[in-house]
């Protein structure tokens, strides 16, 4: 069920309808029978992959608990007992707690990565079977549910804070169903946090105007930028990518920075959705944007970008791999040998590595992938390293005192090369990737100053071209505002009416826009992670 | 004045919507272009003041819109007024809705239902929610409108019904003065037909074309299979509903496929599985079913200059068509058969029809391999005729083509010394004695594993 399409808003408006007419003690029933809903309706047979994380999650969860209760018990049990005894029982408790959570991520990462990677496993095995000769082991072709990476990993997240005693498990089925299942953020997120989605979810809803009106605005905006902005740049996008080898030069750098918009567009669009359907259910859904088109580093760009995926990664992977062991002992040696500067970078870094691997493995099943999260890495590393020098030349230049036009070239910057590196997530291959590249630097022979304006949106009507720059500046212009911090006092200001009119049009544009791509619209591009 | 939250939020809602409302209507109202419908409607009306009703009406899609021209059958039968209810991908639902609503209104003596060889399939791609959307201009019951929409239009398909979704991508400036200049136009002409693009609205719901196609330029295209598996027996049911209704209302009903291009014929797979499907139907039904791609004569019926496109007819094409469907409808009116009309079946067209003379190829193929008989033409050679061939080729980044071989009766040409990869061959065929307009031409391009012109021969006749 597509979030745009006709029946899930009516599906939508059916639940919301029911939610606040059934009792309060029903109303998380109705959610779970809608969760299900949503995802037979777009999963089918494939459901049964959440009914296992459902499960598995919900009993390690109680496992734990009764492990706390034991490891109380027995404290308890022991007249004035030592700290060097409860440190033992806790010992115990903290082992066997990690072997049931060991078990339960084993079996759902597992099921996760299997299905996602088996593919990408084989794909190298053959290569190397190739050179020797060998015939190649057939694909398996697994088909991913709906979903599955966003909910085993928000699954996964609680129960890892269950085991690091952060908050008691969940004891009922219901709650812990409810916020796996919750549908709004299945698709492309947020990475949930049970302490902080399970506070606004888990509890009764009073009937709200201003939640109503607040997520139908949230709704109506996030269907604005996929349906005016992202589907229509993707006609262009389109066009680039698939015939890379005549798009050179302006036409190269316009592929970039248009993918880039249309890829912003389409994933802020499914959130902003997101979280207007959360919002007409009074729930509170974690952002997971933050104007990242005014970042002034790549470091500062995924600290506003998919941020519940960093989140998730800081917390679940880079400190447990910095502050582990193995890390721990790399430092010690590393501090002996090469100072004790390196002794605190070197597990850090062994960190970073590792999570940006994973991120980028995240995003897809192929070595470019691992490139790009590599080479993210990489600038934000040499960012860091290179900061004295970096300072030492904006005194030079006294960037300070014109600090508004320092952060402008800072902003467009960054954008530039994020722009850049994402290319390697759209291109098909490495092969493709590099020839993107090659393109980029070649072709800016003379005459390309006086093309007509248009040849930079191939195939786009122009009601389109005009459309989607109206608003992608529009949206740019929103998110300045945000940044100021006045957004929220112009809207304030603006009369009802004037008001009105504006969403009338947004809706207007909407309309129109989706007529024009009627057919040609996909889902949402964040679906296939 | 101070307003409870609730209050002000219900006014908020209230004012979006009533702004919402007048934008979508106006702006909508704004956007529609003038369509064969208005003519259509007009046409209806006017009968309806006249006190007048059509005896003979044609509803299916654009085959049945292009191939009959009501002015020919009100001259040539007792039919006096004659209605051509066709519209572009009209389905067999909109064809039984629509049918509901004629019948109620006009009470026609006959109804014919023109049917294609994919009709009744599951699924059809050449049908979309846009041909459901012109036959829902031209009904004109909004009950009948309001059940036809929940029929065929499922999901985002509903946002059809608003006019800026079906009309919004041509916006601009000069779009909506350009509509609203011809709206008015048209109320001060009282719809004078108006010629665009070489057609124009004739009348009665038929357009008449002057198009035709370039000789031996009919772009060639695969097409599908016939296979009673892929016949959906809901449509087929509503066909049989289709003609109960007439029946009950004692309107005699006739099915017919209207005319086509030999090269559509000839490669849609099980071709005579479709005319036997519907034969068999009709005479379990007691009416009659004509396939006029089937007519004794065809090919001097329907040349190239008779054509529209490689699927329909143009204007003269109707013209011809609608001369020997009269006839049909006249000996059934007497209680005869056409049959000797008409050829018996597709075997016995293609011993007429047997040269494989080709249209411009517009995008590279490979050669017909074997006994695959691939007749790709639109106008084929007649049997008997004496053919020649003349071969030009182009290799590639050359401007012109070059003569290889004059015109001769050789069938089979060594073209190895040409066929590098990339190069485009360029086959003549005409009947000996005769120059233009017999001559057509198909273009080969040599693939680039310069593999695809099997032993670098040409085989130009594979019988």
């Amino acid at each position: 069920m597509s979030f745009i399409s006709i029946n899930f808003y009516a599906f939508c408006l059916l639940l919301v309808i029911l939610y606040y007419l059934v009792p309060k003690r029903m109303q998380l029933f109705v959610l779970l029978v809608f969760n299900a809903w949503f995802i037979l309706a777009s999963s089918g047979a494939l459901s049964v992959f959440m009914l296992i994380t459902v499960l598995t999650t919900y009993g390690a969860g109680r496992v734990m608990n009764r492990h706390e209760r034991e490891f109380k018990e027995q404290a308890a049990a022991i007249p004035d007992i030592t700290r060097q005894q409860r440190r033992e029982l806790r010992a115990v408790r903290e082992k066997r707690n990690r072997r049931v959570l060991l078990a339960a991520m084993f079996l759902n990462f597992g099921i996760w990565a299997v299905i996602k990677y088996t593919d990408f496993f084989i794909q190298n095995v053959n290569k190397v079977r190739a050179v020797m000769g060998i015939p190649d082991v057939p694909y398996a072709h697994f088909i991913m549910p709906l979903g599955i990476s966003f909910y085993t990993f928000a699954a996964m997240g609680y129960l890892i804070d269950v085991s690091r005693g952060k908050y008691p498990a969940d004891e009922s089925l219901l709650n812990v169903a409810v916020f796996v299942t919750f549908f709004p953020h299945l698709i492309e997120g947020p990475f949930s946090r049970y302490d902080t989605l399970g506070k606004s979810l888990l509890q009764a809803h009073n009937f709200d105007y201003e939640n109503i009106a607040c997520g139908a605005r949230r709704i109506l905006w996030g269907l604005c930028k996929k349906v005016i902005i992202a589907d229509q740049l993707g006609i262009a996008v389109d066009t680039y990518f698939g015939n890379l080898k005549a798009y050179t030069g302006p036409y190269a750098c316009a592929a970039m920075l248009l993918y880039a918009m249309q890829l912003y567009a389409d994933f802020s669009g499914y959130m902003d959705i997101a979280c207007g359907v959360s919002r007409l259910l009074g729930v509170k859904l974690d952002e997971n944007f933050a104007r990242p088109f005014l970042s002034v580093s790549v470091e500062d760009f995924w600290r506003r970008w998919h941020i519940t995926l960093g989140t998730w990664f800081r917390d679940y992977v880079f400190y447990p791999v910095s502050l582990g062991k193995a890390a721990q002992k790399l430092g010690h040696k590393s501090r002996k040998k090469f100072g004790p500067r390196m002794g605190k970078l070197v597990p850090s870094y062994l960190a970073l590595i590792f999570v940006w691997v994973i991120t980028g493995l995240w995003h897809g099943a192929a070595w470019q992938y691992v490139f790009w999260g590599l080479a993210n890495l990489f600038i934000i590393v040499f960012s860091m390293q290179m900061k004295p020098l970096y300072d030492k030349g904006k005194a030079l230049i006294h960037a300070d005192r014109h600090p508004g036009a320092w952060r402008v070239f800072m902003v467009i910057r960054t954008f530039i090369i994020v722009g850049f590196l994402r290319v390697m997530s759209r291109t098909a291959g490495f092969r493709q990737c590099l020839m993107m590249y090659k393109n980029v630097f070649r072709g800016w022979e003379g005459g390309w100053l006086s093309v007509g304006k248009w040849t930079f949106f191939p195939k786009m009507q122009t009601i389109s071209i005009v459309t989607a720059c109206f608003f992608s500046l529009l949206l740019i212009l929103v998110d300045i505002f945000e940044e100021s911090g006045k957004w929220e006092a112009i809207k304030g200001k603006t009369p009802g009416f004037v008001r009105a009119l504006v969403y009338a049009l947004l809706l207007a544009a909407l309309v129109i826009c989706a007529g024009e791509t009627a057919g040609t619209t996909t889902g949402f591009m964040y679906e296939i992670y | 004045m101070k307003f409870t939250k609730k209050t002000a939020y219900l006014l908020n809602f209230i004012s979006l919507a009533v702004v919402s409302f007048l934008l979508f209507h106006f702006l909508g109202q704004a956007v529609v272009p003038v369509s064969y419908a208005d003519y259509y409607k007009h046409d209806l009306s006017q009968m309806k003041k006249k006190g007048q009703t059509y005896d003979l009406i044609f509803v299916g899609a654009s085959r049945t819109f292009r191939s009959f021209d009501p002015k020919v059958f009100a001259r040539e039968t007792d039919y006096k007024n004659v209605l051509n209810a066709g519209s572009v991908a009209q389905t067999i639902e909109g064809s039984y809705y629509l049918t509901r609503e004629l019948i109620k209104k006009q009470h026609p003596k006959r109804l014919v239902v023109g049917l294609s060889y994919n009709e009744l399939f599951y699924q059809q791609e050449d049908k979309s929610p846009r041909g459901n959307m012109v036959l829902y201009d031209r009904l004109e019951d909004p009950l009948v409108k309001a059940e036809f929409v929940s029929k065929v239009l499922k999901g985002n398909d509903l946002l059809y019904l608003s006019n800026l979704y079906r009309y919004g991508s041509s916006i601009s400036p000069s779009y909506l003065a350009s509509t609203w200049q011809e709206r008015k136009k048209l109320a001060e002409s009282d719809f004078a037909p108006v010629e665009k693009k070489k057609e124009y609205y004739d009348g009665n719901g038929f357009v008449y074309s002057k198009r035709t196609v370039k000789k031996g330029a009919t772009p060639m295209r695969s097409e599908g299979t016939f296979s009673e598996k892929k016949v959906d027996p809901d449509k087929l049911a509503l066909l049989g509903k289709i003609i109960d209704l007439c029946k009950e209302k004692g309107i005699k009903v006739s099915l017919v496929t209207g005319p086509t291009s030999l090269m559509t014929m000839y490669n849609i797979t099980n071709y005579q599985g479709a005319t036997d499907f519907y034969t068999e139907y009709a005479k379990e039904k007691g009416i009659s079913y004509y396939n006029l791609n089937m007519l004794k004569g065809r090919l001097d019926l329907f040349p190239d200059d008779a054509m529209l496109d490689y699927n329909h007819v143009n204007g003269e094409g109707a013209r011809r068509a609608s001369e020997k469907y009269a006839k049909v409808l006249k000996l059934e009116d007497q209680g005869k058969s056409a049959g000797s009309m008409f050829y018996k079946d597709l075997d016995q067209v293609k011993k007429q029809v047997d040269r494989v003379v080709a249209c411009k190829a517009t995008r590279k193929f490979t050669m017909p391999k074997g006994t695959d008989r691939k007749y790709m033409n639109v106008n084929s050679l007649p049997a008997g005729a004496q053919v020649e061939y003349k071969i030009s080729y182009k290799k590639p980044g050359a401007k012109k083509y070059r003569l290889f071989a004059v015109y001769s009766n050789m069938t089979i040409y060594d073209v190895t010394g040409i066929a590098k990869p990339g190069t485009k061959i360029l086959i003549y065929a005409r009947i000996k004695g005769h120059d233009v307009p017999r001559e057509v031409y198909q273009r080969y391009t040599v693939s680039n594993d310069g593999k695809k012109l099997t032993k670098k021969h040409l085989r130009l006749n594979d019988k």
